[in-house]
């Protein structure tokens, strides 16, 4: 089966700090891939570089089938990216942001007006269209930001901890709203330090201090431990690493 | 293509922005007419009415004749008669005067004598062209005078002479501007300064916020090319300069009546090209800059004072040193200004201003393309 | 006071921890001001003269010899006609021409009246009125020349007993005796930059901190609105005299220019001029929402009020309205405290109505600006 990311070896310093160090991993066509890790694990820096937006220090990958090192243009024609700010404009409506977003991914009038509508649906915005963006509640951003980054429907996405700083009735609906896009054959790139959200995911990779230091299925990784939750699996790899 | 889909979606966007944010559109379009009101009313660079103060010893006819000769001009008022020199001094030290007057006692009686008198003018030299300008109509005023008396002197002796007796007299004509208004000179200029420090100001801040907000992230991984987004960016803002530069042309014609001799779409075109300057210059302080505070002084110092002072707006660029004037060989606004001014006041047409034109246009298409080549599509 | 203290010890390890903010305070103002003061100067040097002479007489090349020797113009070759003149103006060839009529030199020996054209290219009429008024100099102290001839050719021809009386003009000028605009700009310069960088980082900082919503930490703080204010401000104040300190000197350093008076007078008067800057740029925090709206408003108030306070063009010269307008502008008392005390030498003894007038505005912009963030911040 062909895989939609794939991580050979990719390693990121910054001066002397490391904060990516040598992982290599894959991801399935249509699988929710977490990346789990406490802050400043190095979980936005790696999306950062499969995205296109920061250069690797060494070592490889690819998205699509196209490599992270010099094809990132067209990298960013397949992918949808949503960064942990919810980046929407404030002073923009909710219209105005997704016709915007529509708009720099070279989607037609047409086309846009259409994947408006699905997205105001699945968003739950019908109604608040004509509402500014910035005085909309945590859970409508966070779900409009979702949309505007799937406008132009990707075949991967990236989500850098999409659920922060939002009430847990939202982040349930987000979840649901990422298994549907799952179960329609789009790969999604996760990161969240959320535990609980872990068993949303098909597969996670956990990472500490720029190491990957734990993959497989949720199952595999408790049966394989003896652990009941995978936290207590988390504490544990950290403790013995100390 | 340069026009395409993306790059009309972020000239929506950034428009939104403009249009949301109503109180900076209004100052942008206030500014000017600001600056029409300030120049066109509250400053003149002809100097004229300076306060005199003269200092009599002799209180006589012919010292007050010779006041006279000095207020006649309509160039000095006579603004106090002050009782002792020090009292001069100090309506000089206070700046209530600016020009003093002291004539010697016996004034009069050398004169009946036919001997020469000194008399002494003082002149706060602080703001030296007005001094200038001051020395010049004093020694013109009192050479009349002494024409005058020597003639009157000459007729008591029973010589019969003409009143003109050997003296160069000289015509003075400008050209262009006979009425010699400022305002004729100042209004053209307004438009480079306006359009250069409105569009450094609107658009330094665009990227450089994005950045601080985090939207520029989301910017950068969708398939919009820098390219895109710099032009994108511009759109917006080249409107809002082209109005600016719309209201100034049609007050500085219709209200105060400054000619436009030229051709009006010799106008257009530059004013176009140099809106892209401005936007260039802005767009790079905005990508290059690492917070907003840090690209409001690049843009102030980049290109706020330079419109400003260095264009030759107020100041003659050819008595600068010639460091500065090397500098100011690589300002767009130079170039514009002298169109402006060809164009308003002398009827130029595209070839004599052909030089100017060229080297505007060839500016902003390098500005633009430096934008938009160190605007980054990385981060980090 | 303890509180207040704190709150000044945070501002200052802000503000001074990010290091390009200590670029900004303090390289920024200087390289401002190197830019001014070299490049404004309101002196007028090397006007471009034509001459078209159809005298071409001793007479018509020693009056040109002397505008040249004078410094003032360079000599910029001849015209002919009509139509070579007109091309000199567009090409920027030439300022201003002397025509010379046929004649001029035969009037003048026989001592008659000789008329001289000055035409010059008035669409830059500063530059023309100047034009005009050397050369009207020049002219001038020919005639005296002249007269002084005529006078002992007539006594020579009538015999020697007739004394006729002439006056000379002994003019002294005070202040700035070898008139450098210099002297003049660069005072002003500093009042102008103090001013730019002062309102501008007020604004734009208290700005800042309710962009990114810190201010609201400060609000739920068990501090009272009076010690949020105070706290805000000294940092500016301080920061400010540094400005001062640092500006004044480098002025007068980089640019050699005497200060006459006393140099804690101008630290005071500076002091009295900050309280009026602080006090605008917290009333422009209290009405901006964002960055660039602070800044715009800054722009607005200060590039106007700059023009109309006397930064380049006497305020004397100005409509009554504008004038009186001016009595409200801090500006216009700064520039000319700073002038008096760099030019003339003056104290407090001159200066202090203009002294007085920075601090009754000061304080009640100040308290207008505090009541109204005090209004804000509850």
């Amino acid at each position: 089966m062909q895989m939609s990311v794939q991580v050979n070896n990719l390693v990121k310093t910054f001066g002397s700090f490391t904060a990516v160090d040598d992982i290599t991993f894959s991801v399935e066509k249509g699988e929710i891939f977490g990346f789990i890790g406490p802050n400043g694990a190095g979980k936005s820096t790696t999306i950062r570089m499969l995205c296109g937006i920061l250069d690797q220090t060494s070592g490889a990958g690819t998205v699509e089938g196209f490599s992270i090192k010099d094809e990132s243009e067209k990298i960013k024609s397949v992918i949808g990216y949503m960064s942990q700010k919810f980046s929407l404009y404030d002073d923009l409506t909710v219209e105005e942001n997704i016709n915007f977003y529509g708009g720099i991914h070279g989607l037609s009038r047409a086309e846009t007006k259409k994947r408006k509508d699905w997205i105001l649906e699945m968003a739950g915005l019908r109604g608040k269209e004509k509402n500014i963006t910035g005085a909309l509640s945590g859970g409508w951003r966070q779900r409009l930001s979702l949309g505007c980054a799937i406008i132009h429907a990707p075949k991967v996405v990236f989500l850098d901890e999409p659920t922060a700083g939002v009430d847990p009735i939202s982040r349930r609906e987000f979840w649901s709203l990422i298994r549907g896009l799952a179960d329609s054959g789009t790969t999604i790139f996760v990161t969240t330090h959320y535990m609980d959200e872990v068993e949303f995911c098909d597969r996670i990779a956990m990472i500490y201090k720029g190491k990957i230091v734990a993959m497989g299925t949720p199952l595999e990784l408790k049966t394989a431990n003896k652990v009941v939750n995978l936290e207590m699996l988390f504490v544990n790899l950290i403790r013995s690493m100390e | 293509m340069l026009i395409n889909r993306k790059v009309i979606a972020i000239a929506k966007k950034e428009a939104l922005h403009v249009v949301r944010d109503i109180r900076s559109l209004i100052i942008a379009l206030i500014l000017p007419l600001v600056f029409l009101f300030i120049f066109a009313y509250a400053i003149t660079l002809d100097i004229d009415h300076v306060k005199l103060a003269v200092f009599d010893q002799d209180r006589t006819q012919a010292s007050r004749e010779l006041i006279n000769a000095m207020t006649a001009s309509g160039y000095f008022d006579l603004a106090a008669l002050p009782g002792s020199g020090k009292e001069l001094e100090l309506g000089l030290d206070m700046g209530s005067i600016k020009a003093g007057l002291i004539i010697p006692p016996g004034f009069s009686r050398h004169i009946a004598r036919g001997e020469t008198n000194s008399v002494q003018l003082l002149v706060d030299g602080t703001e030296s062209n007005s001094a200038n300008i001051t020395l010049n109509y004093a020694s013109a005023a009192i050479a009349s005078y002494t024409g005058n008396i020597v003639i009157a002197a000459m007729n008591r002796k029973g010589m019969s002479l003409k009143r003109d007796i050997g003296f160069i007299e000289a015509g003075q004509m400008a050209v262009y501007n006979p009425s010699m208004r400022s305002r004729n000179f100042i209004i053209p200029g307004i438009i480079a300064v306006i359009m250069s420090i409105i569009l450094a100001i609107l658009t330094s801040l665009t990227i450089v916020k994005e950045r601080e907000q985090g939207t520029l992230e989301q910017l950068l991984v969708t398939p919009a090319t820098p390219r895109d987004i710099i032009i994108g960016k511009m759109i917006p803002y080249w409107v809002i300069g082209m109005a600016d530069m719309l209201m100034i042309v049609l007050a500085g014609t219709l209200i105060f009546g400054v000619p436009l001799k030229g051709d009006i779409f010799l106008l257009f075109f530059t004013s176009g090209v140099f809106a892209f300057c401005g936007l260039g210059i802005g767009l790079l302080i905005s990508s290059s800059a690492a917070n907003q505070q840090l690209a409001i002084q690049l843009s102030v110092i980049l290109s706020v004072l330079p419109g400003f002072i260095l264009s030759g707006f107020l100041f003659p660029i050819k008595s600068m040193p010639k460091v500065i004037q090397a500098v100011a060989l690589i300002l767009p606004a130079k170039y514009f200004l002298i169109i402006l001014r060809g164009v308003f006041l002398r009827g130029s047409g595209w070839i004599a201003l052909a030089f100017e034109t060229i080297t505007l246009f060839g500016m902003g298409v390098l500005l633009v393309v430096i934008a938009a080549k160190r605007f980054k599509r990385k981060i980090g | 006071m303890r509180r207040i203290i704190e709150l000044v010890r945070k501002e200052f390890i802000q503000t001074l921890r990010d290091k390009r903010m200590i670029g900004l305070i303090f390289v920024a103002p200087l390289l401002q001001l190197i830019m001014l003061g070299y490049a404004v100067t309101t002196d007028v040097k090397h006007i471009a003269l034509c001459v078209w002479d159809n005298d071409r007489s001793r007479e018509s090349r020693e009056l040109v010899s002397k505008a040249v020797v004078s410094g003032y113009f360079d000599d910029s070759g001849t015209v002919g006609s009509d139509e070579e003149m007109e091309r000199a103006f567009k090409s920027g060839r030439s300022d201003l021409v002397i025509y010379f009529p046929p004649e001029y030199s035969k009037r003048i020996k026989r001592g008659e009246k000789a008329k001289v054209e000055l035409i010059a290219d008035g669409s830059d009429s500063n530059l023309t009125n100047i034009a005009f008024g050397y050369m009207g100099q020049i002219i001038n102290l020919e005639n005296n020349k002249l007269q002084i001839e005529n006078v002992a050719r007539l006594k020579a021809a009538k015999g020697a007993e007739i004394k006729v009386p002439l006056i000379e003009l002994k003019p002294r000028v005070l202040y700035n005796p070898e008139m450098k605009s210099a002297n003049y700009m660069i005072p002003g310069e500093i009042g102008l930059i103090l001013t730019l960088i002062t309102i501008l980082l007020t604004s734009m900082s208290i700005t800042k901190e309710k962009e990114s919503g810190t201010i609201e930490q400060l609000i739920v703080s068990p501090l009272r609105s009076s010690e949020v204010i105070i706290g805000k401000t000294i940092p500016f104040a301080v920061i400010g005299m540094l400005i001062v300190l640092f500006i004044i000197t480098g002025g007068i350093f980089v640019f050699n220019i005497t200060l006459k008076g006393n140099i804690f007078t101008l630290f005071f008067a500076s002091f009295l001029f900050l309280l009026n800057t602080l006090g605008i740029g917290l009333f422009i925090s209290t009405i901006s929402k964002t960055q660039q709206q602070a800044m715009l408003s800054s722009i607005i108030f200060i590039l106007p009020s700059i023009m109309i306070s006397g930064f380049a063009f006497p305020v004397s010269n100005m409509p009554i309205e504008i004038q009186w307008l001016s009595y409200l502008l801090p500006l216009r008392y700064f520039f000319i405290i700073i002038r008096g005390i760099f030019l003339k030498g003056a104290g407090f003894a001159i200066l202090w109505p203009e002294m007085l007038a920075l601090f009754l505005l000061g304080t009640t912009v100040f308290i207008l600006a505090a009541l109204r963030f005090r209004k804000k911040l509850s």
